[in-house]
């Protein structure tokens, strides 16, 4: 951070632009500005309560410039969750994965 | 012989068979070209010559009694460092697993060698594969990786010395891997031949895990057929990784093959690219019409893709790198933005994953669906030519993001893309063609994508100066 000023750090890594994993965890393209209330109260406040969560187990190594911009992370990505609760699933929607209790094919 | 830098597995493998060149002088050849030419393109972690040198040896031995395992039997080839290779470092592109050993081969590099490949180097990508959310090519302990036809542009990311190896006749091929876009990049940037596989065609055991449920392991090479010899090598099931399917895969797959194909392009997916790319990609489509119909206008199902691909990475990437947060080694990375961007992963709520994962299933089914009607789906692979080295990824051609594209939806749901090279852009740069199909589907793509290099030349162009 230091040869990056904040704002530009922030920007940066709010960027919306197409590339392999760059700018996932921040603001994507097709996000406008976050609105309140999508299914998670408001998240610039869960945001920040999150970040709180952060500041708990790691305050001791990070500056306030990098609490913003990890903020910032939260936020967008509580946007990009805001997004897929506009998907209808039912009770018997299952997650895609499947645990089994046998581990051993000559188990059974 | 003559030159065999830029020979494709079946002319190296023909050499191999006739006597006219031996698999220790082909081992050679290319350790000298990793050792000479990689660190011009920060494209090598680990030169293994002793290892390498041994092992063709063996293969030589083996061709002389008759013992031939196959179109790989004594070709080289360069390991993207994420997999596990015994007797060398792992780094993971990351300066804190730096000297990493992990005294084990990953399941690809044991297949690999079992059909007689030649593991010459360890070849450097974007730290973590790029988990920690980079915004620039200065994202590893190596360097930033450099593309071939011009060494002050990206060489693309994460697999970024694959990529770079191939296209500079460092080796004859790679193996890189994929979450989102990671072979498909440097794939595009550097000209070469992609193959991003089925999630599960290919174990992943042994490979570093950025998001279990999304990473895939693919081969990069001259050509089209060049890739499906070395899926057929690498592919199938693994107990040691359970996502790893039992579905059989065989190369060339007479099954796919077809007299006419049936392509689509999505409504859009020429939007805001470069002139350069849009005419290529023109050209390609009047190539492809030789064989295929082409219908234009499809639209993938409305479902957030690259919304629950990034819950999804953040999610897996925060688990499998806590260790790395906690110890506070994180400060170590390269690029600075990659020292706080894990944190973030760290807090991302738990039904939000969950819900990530619930909607994938209807979205899948929905993408598969719009996927049965075709073949394959075509596009280019990127809007623009490569990227400036020293250029903020936020900020290189803020006029042309591209139009709808089909790759957070394509490694969300694990579907398979070959990429392939399709001319030349602004200042003499690849551009690059992307085929999409149906999981298991990679017979297909590659029937198409060997009909289309054989109706063109692309592949076969090299960078200036090489």
């Amino acid at each position: 951070m230091s040869d990056m000023k904040r704002r530009e750090f922030a920007e940066a890594i709010a960027f919306a632009g197409l590339a392999p994993l760059v700018g996932h965890r921040a603001g994507l393209m097709s996000f406008p500005a976050l609105e309140s209330g999508a299914g998670v109260g408001d998240p610039a406040s869960l945001a920040k309560a999150l970040t709180g969560a952060i500041r708990v187990q790691y305050g001791d190594r990070l500056r306030e410039a990098e609490f913003e911009v990890i903020t910032h992370q939260i936020q967008a990505a509580l946007e990009r969750a805001a997004k897929l609760r506009k998907v209808p699933l039912s009770n018997g929607d299952e997650p895609d994965f499947v645990f089994s209790p046998v581990r051993s094919p000559s188990v059974g | 012989m003559s030159d065999p830098t830029w020979l494709s597995i079946p002319e190296l493998g023909r050499s191999l068979r006739d006597r006219r060149v031996s698999a220790v002088e082909l081992a050679e050849h290319f350790l000298a070209r990793l050792e000479r030419l990689g660190p011009t393109y920060n494209a090598v972690v680990t030169v293994l010559r002793p290892q390498a040198l041994a092992e063709a040896r063996q293969r030589d031995v083996e061709l002389a009694r008759g013992k031939d395992r196959g179109p790989l039997h004594g070709i080289p080839y360069g390991a993207k460092d994420l997999l596990a290779a015994d007797g060398a470092p792992t780094s993971w592109g990351a300066e804190p697993y730096r000297a990493q050993m992990l005294r084990r081969d990953a399941t690809v590099v044991r297949k690999l060698r079992e059909a007689g490949a030649v593991l010459c180097a360890k070849l450097a990508m974007v730290e973590l594969a790029g988990g920690m959310g980079y915004n620039q090519a200065f994202a590893s302990f190596t360097g930033p990786g450099r593309s071939p036809w011009d060494r002050a542009r990206w060489s693309g990311g994460s697999s970024s010395g694959s990529g770079a190896a191939v296209s500079a006749g460092l080796v004859p091929f790679a193996i890189g891997s994929e979450t989102w876009g990671s072979i498909q990049f440097p794939a595009a940037f550097c000209g070469v031949t992609g193959l991003r596989p089925t999630y599960g065609r290919v174990s992943r055991h042994g490979a570093m895990a950025l998001s279990w449920t999304m990473d895939k392991l693919g081969p990069m090479a001259r050509t089209a057929e060049d890739c499906g010899l070395v899926l057929a090598a690498i592919a199938g099931p693994d107990p040691a990784d359970p996502s790893a399917l039992d579905r059989p895969f065989a190369f060339p797959d007479r099954s796919a093959e077809r007299k006419r194909y049936r392509l689509g392009m999505l409504k859009g997916t020429l939007e805001k690219t470069q002139p350069e790319v849009r005419r290529n990609f023109e050209e390609s489509l009047r190539a492809l019409r030789d064989f295929a119909a082409v219908e234009e206008g499809l639209e993938l199902p409305a479902y957030p893709y690259d919304e629950m691909a990034s819950i999804v990475i953040d999610a897996e990437a925060a688990s499998a790198f806590e260790s790395l947060i906690e110890s506070g080694r994180i400060t170590e990375l390269t690029a600075p933005e990659d020292r706080i961007g894990g944190y973030a992963g760290q807090v991302v709520l738990a039904k939000d994953y969950i819900r990530a994962l619930r909607v994938r299933r209807p979205a899948s089914a929905a993408l598969d669906a719009l996927l049965a009607k075709v073949d394959a789906i075509v596009g280019p692979t990127l809007p623009t030519v490569a990227w400036p080295i020293d250029a903020a990824f936020d900020k290189v051609y803020p006029d042309y993001p591209g139009g709808a594209s089909i790759g957070g939806a394509a490694n969300l749901c694990g579907v398979p893309g070959l990429f392939l090279m399709n001319g030349t852009g602004e200042s003499g740069l690849p551009t690059s063609l992307q085929i999409t199909g149906r999981a298991l589907g990679e017979g297909v793509l590659l029937a198409i994508g060997r009909r289309y290099q054989q109706r063109t030349n692309f592949h076969r162009l090299t960078p200036p100066g090489l």
